[in-house]
């Protein structure tokens, strides 16, 4: 099999709230539609195991970061959509600042890795 | 009911016991599971195939309803109270191993058909693997050769 890079499930854990509050800034959206897209953001780089999505979409919605509204899917399924509320987009602020004070220590013990800063858009 | 219905019948039957999770939960858990389906039948997978495949990516239902039961303590906290115990009895009815069983020749026999679907499955099983190993946690045993890349029990929840 080829070799794929292995991120640390510390890292993993502690980028999924910054990672699902930016998705959810971009629109309302659910569960499975949200996994799909960390997998695109990341290149399938970030493999999440699909449950653990949810306990943590919940405790956004206990944090007031999201609001969440079931409707009847297209398939006529039941379904939960989320919704970013100002808290959360508070909150995403607040980590973007915290991951780009973390990248830039890095990037800067680490010249040419300057693609880390330009794709948090801080080049 | 066909075969994948009854399937996703005994999968959430199996949730259901698991402590921490709730209704909702399933319900919610059971619509991503049908996405996974549909889109790995979409991709040339068997409705069996797709079945086993996306309830591997959704992760061990013990696992899984740790994480809840952590989010959500004060429901677990009920749970227990009317239960009455603090290790609920889990079913391990054998649901899965029958599970197992039934499509597991099915899954062996595809699998030379499936090497020819561009990557996505792309080793060979071990029929032992699944009878083996009781309950959801068979599947966690490494599929990781088929392509399925999840890591199981990752958790999010920092």
């Amino acid at each position: 099999m080829e070799a794929t890079l292995h991120i640390d499930k510390d890292l993993i854990a502690a980028s999924a709230t910054p990672l699902v509050l930016a998705i959810l800034a971009a629109g309302e959206s659910y569960g499975y539609a949200i996994l799909k897209r960390v997998r695109v953001l990341s290149g399938g780089e970030l493999e999440w195991t699909d449950g653990m999505l949810y306990p943590l979409l919940h405790r956004l919605r206990r944090l007031g970061y999201v609001t969440t509204e079931w409707r009847t899917s297209p398939e006529g399924r039941r379904r939960q959509y989320y919704m970013l509320t100002d808290d959360g987009r508070a909150a995403l602020a607040d980590q973007q600042r915290q991951w780009v004070a973390v990248t830039r220590a890095l990037n800067d013990m680490w010249p040419g890795s300057g693609a880390v800063l330009t794709a948090l858009g801080e080049a | 009911m066909d075969s994948v219905e009854s399937q996703i019948a005994a999968w959430r039957a199996h949730v259901a016991d698991a402590p921490g999770v709730n209704g909702h939960d399933i319900d919610e858990l059971e619509d991503h599971l049908r996405h996974q389906i549909a889109e790995l039948n979409a991709a040339g997978l068997t409705a069996d195939e797709g079945f086993l495949i996306a309830v591997k990516r959704l992760g061990d239902i013990d696992g899984l309803s740790r994480e809840f039961a952590r989010e959500h303590s004060g429901r677990l906290w009920k749970q227990l109270l009317v239960g009455g115990d603090d290790e609920p009895a889990r079913s391990s009815s054998g649901w899965f191993e029958t599970l197992a069983f039934a499509v597991a020749a099915a899954v062996v026999i595809q699998v030379v058909r499936l090497g020819r679907l561009s990557g996505l499955l792309r080793c060979s099983l071990s029929v032992t693997q699944f009878l083996n190993d009781p309950l959801l946690r068979c599947l966690s045993s490494d599929l990781s050769g088929w392509g399925v890349r999840c890591r199981p029990g990752v958790r999010l929840l920092a």
